[in-house]
């Protein structure tokens, strides 16, 4: 029996281990390379059934009492998976499949052993790696309607891997009602009918009520150009969706902290400026609410509402916004009180996700303030400019006009030295008279400027302007009856302005006086005399027919003091300069336009009242 | 041979002064006196060569035409010989010295009064 001799060695050959069960005996004939497999020493004899089991892992020993089972009768080649326990602890799995010998024992059998622990694994990696992904795999046969998943499957639906597998229908019904089990019908039958693969998320409820998102992939199995099975992962995405939806949260919450709590008036609004939000700033500040002023449109909200120019020059900056041009003006709009207020205004487009049209971002900062600073600023600047003409006036009128009545004094004085006990010269006594006079008015003049410049502000009333204006047309009455002058007045009885009476008067009596002084033989001496309002102002004008005066040569020069144009002897070039001070301490201006022998026209512009 | 010395000033004080500081001098000088610019460019305009002055005193602030325009014609007009030009202001404003010492027919600037010694130099030099 060439065969038989061999018979155990090909056996160990071609398996993993052998073990020999004698219906009579209560032992087992184990091979040497089953006992190498556990890493133990062949003990080169039988060994105990009893003796045997303590290498089995106790939850598998079951299915080894059933193997031994002498009860039952293995009639094909059955075969289960056991766990054995290695030398060193770990398990060593082995298929083992059962042979019934044919021979006069009848109940004597043979398990030929296969060592499977590499497969089993890598089954027990990646049943990890599903369930670290909280992943499971499904197969669904469409012949059979069978359906077939892994363990992971289970753990998903919140399922013992114990229990049966649900049908198709029953395996919809974790989805969602509503939207998610609509969705995923609709998703299935096109892959089954169309042959469409799917990958979505959907809201699932499992066999324990928790409400989870699923990310669901699918992928048809075609054959002959129909389909005939699916097969594809389900994965629990619940965290992942929990921990975005709490970043996107943290960061929408982080946004609007940001948005109401900078000192910036900020909005967000559509491509066609609709106002989408508006922060608590800008709310507050026009005294109304968010829903009063979303899906308005921007220039139709009461901020803008103070101007025609101020709304359309807004529309026009939301145009050029979108076409990507940050617009950035100086602007006023309306507070909650309807008052004007200066602000920084600027508009620019912010990119979305989705890449559709661009939002708009409209910033505004108050600079009310800057402006108001800047204002007086100017004004103080135009007063201090104004001071400093008058200073240097001061300078000249001591320079020279003081200094030439001074040093004519001198020389007088010298000459009376020199002609000591010789005759004097008839006139130097008077011309001395007449310098020293002169002096005197001098430094009189210089004190009226002095005087207007410091109390002129102080006494300002409310005047008529009418009232004052005739009461200087009848004080000049008799010079210009004299030369049958026609003063024609045109001022409304209720002009008003603000100023001191008596310097009003003065300023209008001096220009008036000059039109005569100054008229031309030619024709008859006409003054118009005309006034209106404008704005806060009142624009009084004086106009003659007479000399004029060479304004290229003269501007500069015809509110200085002491500067005369017609070569009259009784000019003392004193007039001009005294009105000027005059209506500038009443907070008001004079100029003049002229043309050379056809006339004068004074402006006089004042503070209304 | 008399120096001829033209005073151009609206001053009726300092014109006087200056006939009465001429009378003083040793030199004979022959003093004409006008009381603008206008005169004198009148008077320049038509005089014989030997009237054409060797000093011209000029005051700077005058009504209708004042130093400075008056010193502006004089440049274009052609006077024969050499006339020195004196502006004569009682002005100490700096601006007005710096301006007279810029323009190249004003020999000095003299600021008023002037004295018989201070007369007498001038011409002297002018000579």
């Amino acid at each position: 029996m060439f065969f038989e001799d061999y018979r155990q060695e090909i056996l160990e050959g071609v398996s993993d281990g052998v073990w020999l069960l004698s219906t009579k005996r209560p032992f087992l004939s184990i091979s040497e390379n089953f006992w190498l497999k556990l890493g133990e020493n062949y003990p080169n004899q039988e060994v105990t059934i009893e003796d045997f089991k303590q290498h089995v892992f106790e939850e598998d020993l079951p299915v080894l009492n059933s193997l031994l089972d002498q009860g039952v009768n293995y009639t094909e080649m059955n075969s289960e998976i056991i766990r054995f326990v290695h030398k060193t602890g770990k398990w060593v799995w082995f298929e083992i499949k059962v042979k019934q010998l044919r021979n006069d024992r009848k109940n004597d059998r043979a398990f030929i052993c296969f060592d499977i622990s590499a497969s089993k694994e890598r089954e027990r990696i990646y049943l990890e790696f599903d369930q670290m992904n909280r992943t499971g795999g499904w197969l669904v046969d469409l012949a059979t309607s069978k359906i077939f998943w892994t363990p992971s499957m289970y753990l998903v639906h919140g399922m013992d891997p114990q229990e049966t597998t649900p049908s198709i229908g029953d395996a919809i019904n974790f989805y969602k009602e509503g939207e998610s089990r609509e969705r995923i019908k609709q998703l299935f039958g096109e892959a089954v009918e169309k042959g469409i693969s799917f990958d979505a998320e959907f809201e699932f409820v499992d066999s324990l009520g928790r409400v989870k998102w699923v990310k669901s992939r699918g992928k048809p199995v075609m054959k002959n150009g129909a389909c005939v099975k699916v097969y594809g992962t389900l994965q629990d995405i619940t965290e992942e969706k929990r921990k975005a939806r709490e970043v996107a949260e943290e960061s929408k919450r982080q946004f609007e902290e940001i948005f109401n709590s900078t000192y910036q008036f900020c909005g967000i609004l559509d491509s066609d400026g609709t106002i989408l939000n508006v922060n608590n700033q800008a709310l507050e500040f026009g005294d109304v609410q968010l829903s009063e002023v979303v899906g308005k449109k921007f220039w139709e909200a009461l901020w803008w509402q103070n101007s025609k120019k101020n709304k359309s020059r807004l529309k026009k900056s939301v145009k050029t916004a979108v076409g990507g041009e940050t617009v950035r003006y100086n602007t006023t709009i309306w507070d909650g009180n309807r008052q004007e207020v200066a602000i920084d205004f600027s508009l620019k487009s912010m990119s979305t996700s989705d890449n559709s049209s661009p939002l708009l971002i409209a910033e505004g900062r108050v600079i009310q303030d800057m402006i108001d600073i800047q204002r007086d600023l100017e004004t103080l600047v135009k007063s201090v400019s104004k001071h400093n003409e008058t200073l240097r006036n001061f300078a000249y009128i001591v320079s020279h006009n003081l200094r030439s009545h001074a040093s004519n004094i001198s020389l007088l004085a010298g000459i009376l030295k020199d002609s000591v006990g010789e005759p004097l010269e008839q006139n130097v006594q008077s011309m001395l008279e007449q310098a020293s006079e002169r002096l005197a008015d001098t430094i009189g003049h210089v004190n009226d400027v002095v005087i207007i410049n410091t109390e002129g502000e102080a006494s300002t009333e409310r005047i008529n302007l009418k009232k004052v204006a005739d009461e200087a047309v009848s004080t000049v009455s008799a010079i210009s009856d004299a030369v049958e002058a026609d003063i024609r007045l045109n001022i409304s009885p209720k002009i008003h302005v603000l100023g001191t009476y008596a310097y009003l008067e003065s300023a209008l009596l001096n220009v008036i006086t000059n039109s005569i002084k100054y008229r031309s033989d030619n024709r008859d001496c006409l003054i118009q005399i005309a006034a209106k309002k404008k704005k806060d102002r009142v624009i009084l004008t004086l106009e003659d027919n007479g000399l004029g005066i060479d304004m290229k040569k003269h501007e500069k020069n015809l509110f200085g003091m002491y500067k005369t144009f017609h070569g009259n002897t009784d000019a003392r070039g004193i007039g001009l300069f005294i009105t000027k001070n005059q209506v500038e301490s009443m907070g008001g201006n004079i100029s003049a336009e002229s043309q050379v022998n056809k006339g004068t026209k004074f402006t006089i512009e004042l503070v209304s009242a | 041979m008399k120096t001829n010395l033209i005073l151009v000033d609206d001053d009726p004080i300092f014109q006087f002064g200056m006939q009465h500081l001429v009378k003083g001098l040793a030199m004979q000088v022959n003093l004409k006196v006008f009381s603008s610019g206008v005169e004198l460019l009148e008077f320049l305009s038509a005089a014989d060569p030997d009237e054409i002055p060797d000093v011209i005193l000029l005051d700077l602030n005058m009504p209708v035409m004042n130093g400075w325009e008056v010193l502006d014609r004089l440049k274009d007009i052609e006077l024969g010989k050499k006339v020195a030009i004196y502006v004569c202001s009682s002005s100490i404003n700096p601006s007005d010295i710096r301006k007279a010492k810029e323009i190249n027919i004003v020999s000095e600037y003299i600021i008023k009064p002037l004295n018989l010694e201070e007369l007498d130099e001038l011409l002297d030099e002018a000579k």
